[in-house]
């Protein structure tokens, strides 16, 4: 499986992905995108698992990802990984049909609590 | 029930130190502070609500710009050096600088105050804008404080709300 991490910095992408493998998803192919509109493409290209995406980017916000995915009826799993850990933050994610928002900064135990349902190890 | 709060609260030092050693994944002392000054020579983050409103500004020293972004990209000391001797950040460590100050957004986000994000992060060596700078020489609700992170150093950091 592949999975799509999508974040304006190349070092929280290289954090994700580091703690990806910490909590055992290291088996999975890992493409990146640096903001929502590469992601796009990014998404048509690889057709991804699942996504990890920031919620605040420049060019294309991590929200107007998902809504763009959804509204072309992509499902693909979408999961925020963002400063953003408000509750009305988590609940705009939810209802833009994300499947989950782990707060930065975050830990192995977050990722693998949101993600062990969607990802295998 | 909602409560809306009439003013925005300052973050609390523990948070703020929790925060940073969580991000960069290494232990973090924090100590009172002088307030770090706006001038040209340091990096201030301004932070706008959804009406793009100024709702707060953290304002780095230099070297402690340099120190959070060589700490959070596991970067060798000697760029907090160059950044020092250079007066200015590179590219990578203005960029993680730049995300451990969107990061810090979350200290400013609780329930009940509207929402605020990372607006833009000035300097080292820009002209800050007149409201921002106002608001970072604000000599009321402020918190000026010292962040020690391990095997990197000093962190100089005022943090002042609107």
């Amino acid at each position: 499986m592949k999975v799509a991490v999508v974040d304006d910095s190349r070092t929280m992408r290289m954090i994700v992905v580091r703690t990806l493998r910490q909590a055992g998803f290291g088996g999975h192919e890992v493409v990146e995108a640096e903001n929502g509109r590469e992601a796009l493409a990014l998404v048509t290209a690889h057709e991804p698992g699942l996504i990890l995406s920031d919620w605040n980017m420049p060019g294309m916000t991590g929200l107007d990802l998902l809504a763009t995915l959804r509204l072309r009826g992509d499902t693909t799993p979408f999961c925020f990984v963002t400063s953003e850990g408000s509750d009305e933050m988590r609940e705009r994610a939810t209802s833009a049909g994300a499947m989950g928002l782990i707060a930065k900064p975050f830990t192995v135990e977050a990722f693998l609590d949101v993600l062990s349902l969607v990802v295998p190890l | 029930m909602n409560t809306t709060l009439d003013s925005r609260p300052l973050p609390g030092r523990a948070v703020v130190r929790h925060l940073v050693e969580d991000l960069v994944g290494r232990p973090v002392e924090l100590c009172d502070g002088d307030p770090v000054p706006a001038d040209p020579t340091n990096v201030v983050a301004v932070y706008v609500d959804d009406m793009l409103g100024l709702a707060a500004a953290i304002v780095v020293d230099l070297a402690g710009a340099a120190r959070l972004g060589s700490a959070l990209g596991l970067l060798p000391r000697g760029a907090v050096d160059d950044a020092v001797d250079e007066r200015r950040l590179s590219g990578l460590l203005q960029e993680n600088c730049y995300e451990v100050l969107n990061v810090l957004a979350a200290t400013l986000n609780v329930a009940g105050a509207p929402h605020v994000r990372l607006y833009e992060m000035y300097g080292p060596n820009v002209s800050l804008p007149a409201d921002v700078a106002a608001l970072a020489a604000r000599t009321g609700e402020r918190l000026d404080v010292v962040l020690s992170i391990a095997g990197y150093g000093d962190v100089r950091v005022s943090v002042v709300v609107h």
